[in-house]
């Protein structure tokens, strides 16, 4: 009688044990959650600043680029221009007509490369219509310049990564460009932008004197670990190739299928 | 009077003093109404006390306060329904468990209410057995909800969380009382004494779990 008793009172503390560690389980599993949504605000945060940064970084390289374009290029053009009018008075009709109709097609030119240049200027130009439009308007302008020749080439159907995914491999891109043209002595530059439904590869080669990764160390190597840093934040991979005398490789490898809970497709300028 | 005052009637008596003070300005219907759910229950089992006397002195089906309960059942299953409804019932397989189980319910307490020797004179033992078990799986859902749910809600002072919690604490362990009753009485009648017992601590778990819902409730509906 008495074990019957027994039992029937462990089964009713059992009865009651099994909801306490129901309502336990339920706590620290919401404790948990707290520290994952904490976790993922502070993240979102992290990655907001630095989009915010981006963003300021590839303003600033735009404005710098443009200083120098209008620096040489459009300012020795309207110089010679002005010269060529300032000597036209003295010259005979035919030879003046001659200078005239040259100086209008050096002013045409400078009038298509402000042009050009405002386009770069427009900081929500370059975002509104894509990564790739971007890189080409970019290409071009370099390829114009004449210090470098960019060969831009895409397999595959172009798709949008998102304003804020697009921006910082625009960046990664400028910032690879400014190295090449700093360190590299590079003649060519390959750009090649691969889009699958699984896969989209940003890859920048250069035919410069290269450099051993191994060596990088400090600011020298800040850069690229920057360029590093931030495609993690979006959930892409950094491959870098390259030995002295072989030139460089770099390659953004990125799932656009992979949503990261705070790299959103949202405008950079969304911030809240 | 002192023979009013058992620790289901006090239990129970500051529960609704709670959901007086705490409850009466809050705009949720689901909340209110448990004010005059608790009276009546209150009323019941008050009201229930002088007539175990005379069924023990006649007893008679006609004598025992089944009836009562019978109808305290129904306001149960109703309350409690509503109240899961509001909390469970935004997901589909939510509503589908509420209808569903609300169904079964009525149908076992009408199949019981007619084939009971006496009728509403014979409590619904079954319905009830049945009830406590879809509240407890009602209670389970609303914890998955709860774990599913991507925001953070602070438990401590979730006065649904504390609600639910009293709800899957008494009808589990009443449950266990349900399944040994018969058979621990059959047994040895002085072991109704234990029963008796778990059946205090179990309604004083309830009550107090949803005192302090009400006391949430209250704190959370003054803050916003």
């Amino acid at each position: 009688m008495d074990n019957i008793k027994q039992i029937i009172l462990l089964a009713t503390f059992i009865f009651l044990l099994a909801p306490l560690a129901l309502v336990v389980y339920v706590t620290i599993y919401n404790k948990r959650k707290k520290k994952h949504i904490e976790e993922k605000e502070h993240l979102k945060s992290v990655f907001q600043q630095e989009l915010l940064k981006t963003q300021i970084e590839v303003q600033e390289q735009t404005l710098s680029n443009v200083g120098r374009e209008i620096h040489d290029n459009i300012t020795q053009v309207l110089s010679f221009v002005k010269l060529n009018l300032a000597l036209a008075g003295n010259l005979n009709p035919e030879t003046q007509q001659k200078k005239i109709t040259e100086s209008r097609d050096l002013i045409a030119r400078a009038i298509n490369d402000l042009r050009h240049l405002s386009k770069s200027l427009n900081f929500e130009h370059i975002m509104q219509h894509g990564l790739l439009n971007a890189l080409q308007t970019e290409a071009d302008r370099i390829n114009n310049s004449g210090i470098i020749q960019i060969n831009l080439r895409i397999d595959g159907d172009n798709y949008s990564l998102g304003a804020q995914r697009e921006l910082v491999f625009f960046r990664i891109f400028q910032e690879s460009l400014n190295n090449t043209l700093k360190h590299a002595g590079a003649s060519r530059i390959n750009i090649t932008l691969q889009y699958s439904e699984q896969l989209f590869n940003l890859t920048i080669e250069d035919d410069g004197m290269g450099f051993s990764p191994e060596e990088l160390a400090g600011n020298a190597g800040s850069g690229l670990k920057n360029m590093e840093n931030r495609a993690a934040m979006m959930g892409a991979e950094t491959m870098l190739y390259s030995s002295p005398g072989k030139g460089c490789s770099l390659t953004v490898t990125l799932n656009p299928n992979k949503k990261q809970l705070y790299a959103d497709g949202n405008p950079p300028n969304s911030i809240s | 009077m002192t023979k009013y005052l058992t620790i289901y009637t006090i239990a129970e008596l500051i529960c609704f003093i709670s959901a007086v003070v705490c409850l009466f300005n809050v705009k949720a219907l689901q909340w209110r109404l448990l004010i005059p759910f608790l009276l009546i229950t209150c009323l019941v089992e008050m009201g229930a006390i002088p007539l175990k006397a005379v069924y023990k002195a006649n007893p008679i089906p006609s004598n025992s306060s089944a009836w009562m309960y019978n109808i305290l059942l129904l306001l149960q299953m109703g309350a409690f329904s509503f109240m899961f409804y509001n909390l469970i019932g935004k997901y589909l397989a939510g509503r589908l468990l509420i209808v569903t189980g609300i169904s079964i319910l009525i149908l076992i307490y009408a199949y019981e209410l007619f084939t009971n020797v006496a009728g509403i004179f014979n409590y619904n033992s079954t319905t009830y057995s049945a009830m406590s078990v879809v509240f407890i799986i009602y209670s389970l859902y609303y914890y998955y909800t709860l774990l599913r749910g991507e925001e953070y809600a602070e438990l401590k002072f979730l006065p649904e969380f504390w609600w639910v919690t009293g709800t899957l604490f008494f009808f589990f362990g009443t449950t266990a009382v349900n399944l040994f009753y018969t058979y621990l009485l059959n047994s040895y009648p002085g072991n109704k004494l234990y029963l008796v017992y778990i059946s205090d601590v179990l309604i004083v778990i309830l009550y107090g779990c949803w005192s302090y819902a009400f006391i949430c409730k209250r704190w959370t509906t003054s803050n916003k």
